[in-house]
């Protein structure tokens, strides 16, 4: 009891400070879509049918073209990195396994990336930067993801993918160690079952990521700052 | 589960007087799940066991606060702005010396302070590990959601083996070290076990 009121306390002091982080310039912002790929949003695909629960309980695809196309029109930038085939951990763990089932190619990654099976607003644009060199879970493993980073000036990362506690966990973590402000979009994530998905967005996820939104809010956050 | 015994490492991460002792400024926060999973003992069972077994052991403190710390980031993490508010493992203080029954020996690894929360990031944990010629590493400590989990992360995206003992980490709460060792590690971990049977597997 006292130990929850405490974890509790720490938790609003926090927030209160993390607060003013909440802003989202779009030549400083860039939307990082972890794992964003046909194998994880086609009905057909197996990787979907892992999430689909979750991902229809928090209306993932309607979500997903929303804040995509909403960060088209703002001229944020928008960054895919999909899990591919150049991900051979030498010791697999079962995350690993999760993902390497669903991956039906190779290391083409041009394969591997949304295709035009995909609908438009979900496909990667001409505009739109893909990081095709990411070696682990972590969207920043052995890539360029920082550098390409760094070369544009940004600051705040929004993220959004179908597995919460595997690519997107791994990759925000590594965002704040390196000094940026994460955003989670919570319902453009999912996770392979309810459990995984409540315990990270309302148990893990606020210990160390900076800003947990809907779709909807961080929208309407972005909007009245432009 | 067989270990290469020199090429495995056991990491102890933030076995801080400011966690372990009943006088340490989080032991408050902490206590409940360090009792309930008997976590002292099992770390002090653990590490001298992997000492007998001639494994590597390392330590991965976390950053010891002192005036100015994290002035140089514009978005702290969110440990970073607890610990400016509490000065938790102050530098040069009782907090932040290693709890005495786990403290280091001559020739362990003791790595450069973490700054957020893994023991990779940041530091030359991994290039001493290297040096050594370390494959396999073995976890425990403080927290299993924060430290323990992105420490397990990196070292996953690193090519480590990883093993997590799920008592011998402890969290906040029961619900914080529930959503770490029930829902995430059996994900991460390349090899999941208590206590008591990693030490009967090395028997």
């Amino acid at each position: 009891m006292l130990n929850n009121l405490m974890s509790e306390s720490m938790k609003f002091l926090a927030n209160r400070k993390l607060k003013n982080y909440r802003r989202y310039p779009v030549n400083r912002t860039a939307l990082v879509l972890v794992d964003v790929q046909k194998e994880f949003l086609l009905p057909e695909e197996t990787g979907w049918q892992s999430v689909s629960k979750v991902a229809e309980t928090v209306n993932l695809k309607e979500n997903m073209r929303s804040l995509i196309t909403f960060a088209r029109a703002q001229g944020i930038n928008i960054i895919y990195v999909p899990y591919t085939g150049n991900i051979k951990p030498i010791f697999e763990a079962p995350a690993h396994q999760i993902m390497k089932d669903h991956i039906q190619v190779g290391d083409d990654v041009s394969k591997v990336v949304p295709t035009g099976l995909l609908e438009r607003s979900i496909l990667p644009s001409g505009k739109d930067t893909i990081i095709d060199d990411r070696t682990g879970l972590s969207a920043f493993s052995g890539s360029s993801l920082r550098q390409k980073l760094q070369d544009k000036g940004i600051e705040h990362l929004v993220f959004a993918g179908p597995f919460i506690n595997i690519g997107l966990d791994s990759s925000i973590r590594d965002a704040v160690e390196y000094g940026y402000h994460a955003t989670l979009i919570t319902d453009c994530a999912a996770a392979t079952s309810d459990i995984e998905y409540k315990m990270a967005k309302d148990v893990t996820f606020p210990r160390y990521c900076q800003t947990l939104l809907s779709n909807k809010s961080f929208q309407a956050q972005a909007t009245k700052q432009s | 589960m067989e270990y290469p015994s020199k090429n495995t490492a056991l990491i102890l991460v933030d076995p801080y007087n400011d966690f372990m002792s009943p006088k340490g400024k989080a032991w408050p926060l902490v206590s409940k799940v360090t009792k309930q999973v008997n976590l002292i003992e099992n770390m002090q069972a653990v590490t001298e066991r992997c000492r007998d077994e001639g494994w590597v052991i390392a330590y991965a403190p976390h950053h010891r606060y002192k005036k100015g710390s994290f002035s140089d980031r514009k978005y702290l993490h969110p440990s970073q702005i607890l610990q400016k508010m509490t000065s938790s493992f102050k530098a040069n203080s009782f907090g932040s010396e290693f709890y005495p029954s786990v403290s280091p020996k001559e020739g362990d690894i003791i790595s450069s302070e973490h700054d957020c929360s893994s023991g990779f990031t940041g530091t030359n944990l991994h290039e001493q590990l290297t040096q050594k010629g370390i494959t396999h590493v073995v976890l425990a400590g403080f927290l299993s959601n924060t430290c323990i989990e992105s420490t397990a992360r990196s070292a996953i995206d690193l090519g480590y083996h990883v093993t997590l003992l799920d008592d011998a980490v402890s969290a906040w709460t029961p619900k914080d070290h529930k959503a770490a060792v029930e829902v995430n590690y059996p994900l991460l971990a390349h090899h999941l076990t208590n206590t008591k049977d990693f030490l009967v597997g090395l028997s």
